[in-house]
Formats: structure tokens, sequence, C-alpha cells
């Protein structure tokens, strides 16, 4: 079963970094709301190019994390313990491709949601030498177009690769997670770009980010909220060793709690 | 002896290669200088209330008596913040803290009072920075 989830992950993938090259040729970081606008309403096939990205992308992450499930729901872990690193690593790059994809539509959440990551990356001892790597005074988006259109993709790649040895295409799952992409697509739609003059109560973030988000609003400081972000991640790692129950009714205890403050 | 000294450099190009493409990278992530507000405005040109000023992410209150100049971003997480001319309130859209329209704290999850921008005027003109 694990497998054939893999298969489809790969397959994923390769549809999120196929459309993501197609709609790269028409973003620009210096106009970023405007273009994605352009390629959503009026560039010949935009709009469907964008949600097969944003759709693909968003079943590749579920899938990830079905594949993992899959994997810790077995007594034993057999995979390597490198490997079963970098498939860890893969999710985490995966998520901050996924975030650093949200900043890019650069409507008025993407901006909400680009400033608070400054300001946790600025208040974290350490990883505030990083924050010029992610802030560009000058345009604001375009360290996170680099990001998300380069070296993400790149270090995904690296690590998909540690982590399976050899990246395929097998053309039947190919077709497979195409089909499901564009059926999620037919029946769902994209979240709607909040205009940068819209009067609006409330912006959200990504999905993943509801939860930190609405423990920072709750008064949680932001050691607090790099801790909640980074356990799932250390207790993933520390399951290889020991596969125990302690680690596994953490690890539930945690998404329990993370769930409860999303919604 | 030529040989030698071709040879020498050839050993040495790839490294001015790598060092060469590399510079633009490294400065292209670590340094970025923070441009300075900078911004001359009339004063005839300011209305009384709070105008927003987008380029410089900032608010300009003017009343009868005064003038603020303040950073518009959320003391908290840094969100830009929204002006309600109802309750004459900032309000942050991202965790809902709320300011006065003098700047002062209301609700939080934010802890301080708005980062206030120092400004000179000078010829009828305010001078930002």
């Amino acid at each position: 079963m694990s497998k054939y989830v893999a298969w489809v992950t790969q397959a994923l993938f390769i549809i999120s970094l196929l459309s993501g090259l197609i709609v790269v040729f028409v973003y620009y970081p210096s106009n970023a709301y405007d273009s994605v606008q352009k390629l959503s309403f009026i560039t010949p096939f935009g709009l469907f190019f964008r949600e097969l990205h944003y759709f693909s992308s968003e079943i590749f992450i579920f899938s990830i994390l079905v594949h993992i499930l899959i994997e810790l729901s077995k007594k034993e872990i057999k995979i390597n313990f490198k490997s079963w690193i970098y498939s860890i690593f893969a999710l985490l790059v995966a998520l901050v491709l996924m975030f650093t994809g949200f900043v890019l539509k650069a409507d008025q959440s993407a901006n909400a949601a680009a400033e608070v990551a400054f300001s946790l990356l600025k208040d974290t001892p350490f990883l505030d030498k990083f924050l010029p790597l992610v802030r560009d005074n000058f345009v604001f988006y375009w360290k996170f177009f680099v990001w998300h259109g380069l070296f993400l993709p790149l270090i995904i790649e690296y690590a998909i690769l540690k982590h399976v040895r050899k990246l395929s295409v097998n053309i039947s799952y190919f077709t497979i997670a195409l089909g499901v992409t564009l059926l999620v697509s037919l029946f769902l739609n994209l979240p709607r770009d909040i205009g940068l003059d819209e009067k609006v109560l409330h912006v959200k973030g990504p999905w993943f980010f509801w939860g930190a988000e609405n423990m920072l609003q709750a008064g949680l400081s932001v050691l607090g909220i790099n801790v909640v972000i980074i356990l799932p991640f250390l207790l993933l790692i520390g399951m290889y060793k020991s596969n125990t129950k302690l680690l596994k009714i953490l690890l539930l205890l945690w998404v329990i709690i993370y769930a409860y403050f999303s919604v | 002896m030529l040989n030698k000294k071709r040879r020498k450099f050839l050993n040495l190009l790839p490294y001015t290669l790598v060092g060469g493409f590399s510079y633009p990278v490294v400065k292209f992530f670590l340094f970025n200088d923070k441009p300075e507000i900078k911004m001359l405005i009339p004063l005839k040109e300011l209305k009384e209330g709070i105008t927003y000023i987008e380029k410089s992410k900032i608010f300009i209150y003017k009343n009868s008596q005064n003038i603020d100049i303040y950073n518009a971003h959320c003391t908290h997480m840094g969100c830009i913040l929204n002006f309600n001319k109802d309750t004459k309130q900032f309000n942050c859209p991202c965790h809902k803290s709320r300011f006065d329209i003098d700047g002062t704290r209301l609700r939080g999850p934010a802890k301080r009072d708005l980062d206030k921008i120092a400004f000179k005027i000078k010829n009828k003109t305010l001078q930002v920075g």
C-alpha cells in the first residue's frame, strides 16, 4: 500500500513541478498581485494551470502525510534511518514550498502571512540571522519567488532522490494523480484572492498555519510557536529508533490540539 | 615554463569562476540595506484624520493641533493594520489587536503601542526621515 501511495506522491510532485514551470512565465515579483490576476483571468488556460499547480501541491502534501502514516502504522519502520530522515525533511520542505507559494499569490492574506513569517524569524534567536534570506526590502516578493521557483524545488528533489534513490514516472500512477487533481479542481475552488484595497476584518494564512496563527492570537509567545512547529518533526524522527506507543500518543495529542486551534 | 604558468592559471580558473558566480548569490541573500523612509508632503495636501501612505506603510494622523506618524505594521506580528473610520481605531486583520487613533494599544495580543516615526515640518512641508 505504502509503495502505491509513494508512486502517486512522486507523480503529484512532477505535476506540481511542470504546472509551476508554466505559471512562472507570467509571474512578475515586482508586480506580483497584478500578474496573478492576469494569469487567472486573462492568460488563456492560466486559471487551469494555476488550479493544477495549487491542487496537485495540496494533494502532494496529503499523500506525503498518508505515506508517513502508513509507515507508522507498521510494527517497525522498514526503510533505513537516512531514508526516514530524508522523508521527514521532504515533508518540511514541502510545507515551506506551500507557504512560499501561498505568499506568492501576493494578495492581502499572502502579505500578512509573509509579515508574520518575518516576525517569527526576527524574534527567534539564531534564526533571526536568516531573515535577509527571505526579506527583500526593494521587491517584496522577489526572494520568495527565488526560493519557491528555484532553491526549494532543488532541495526537495534532492531529499526525494535520497529517499527513493530514483525519481521515475510510472505512467499509470501519473494518470491516476492527474485524474485526481483534475477531479478535485473541478469540485473545489481556489481560495479567494483578497484584493489589496479591500477592507477585510480578518485574513488567514495557509491552512496548515491556522493553528499557529490562533495560538499567536491567544497570546502564545514566538518561542512557544517554534516549539509547537518543530515538535511533530522531532517526534517523527524519534519514532524511527523507538516506534513506541508513547511517541504515537504524543503525536496524536499534538494533532488533536493543533486541529482544535485550527478550527 | 609557459606550460606551467598556463596550467597554474587553468587550475585557478574554476575557483575564480565559482567565486565570481557566488558573489551575486551571497550578496543577494545576505546583504540587503533597508531603504530609509524619505518623503516630502506639503501640509496643505494632508487632510484632517488618517492618511495611509501605501508605499512607505505609514499612517499620518492630522488633527487641528497636531500631526503624528505611525508605522502601519502591528507591533505584535507585523501585519498591516486597517483603519476603521467609524470606530476611529486601527485593527489588525491577523490576530485582532486594536489601537486607538493616537496609537495607544487597546487590545492584545500586541503588547505595545504603535511605533511612531520621526518627522519635521519645514517650509510648510512634512519631512519624513
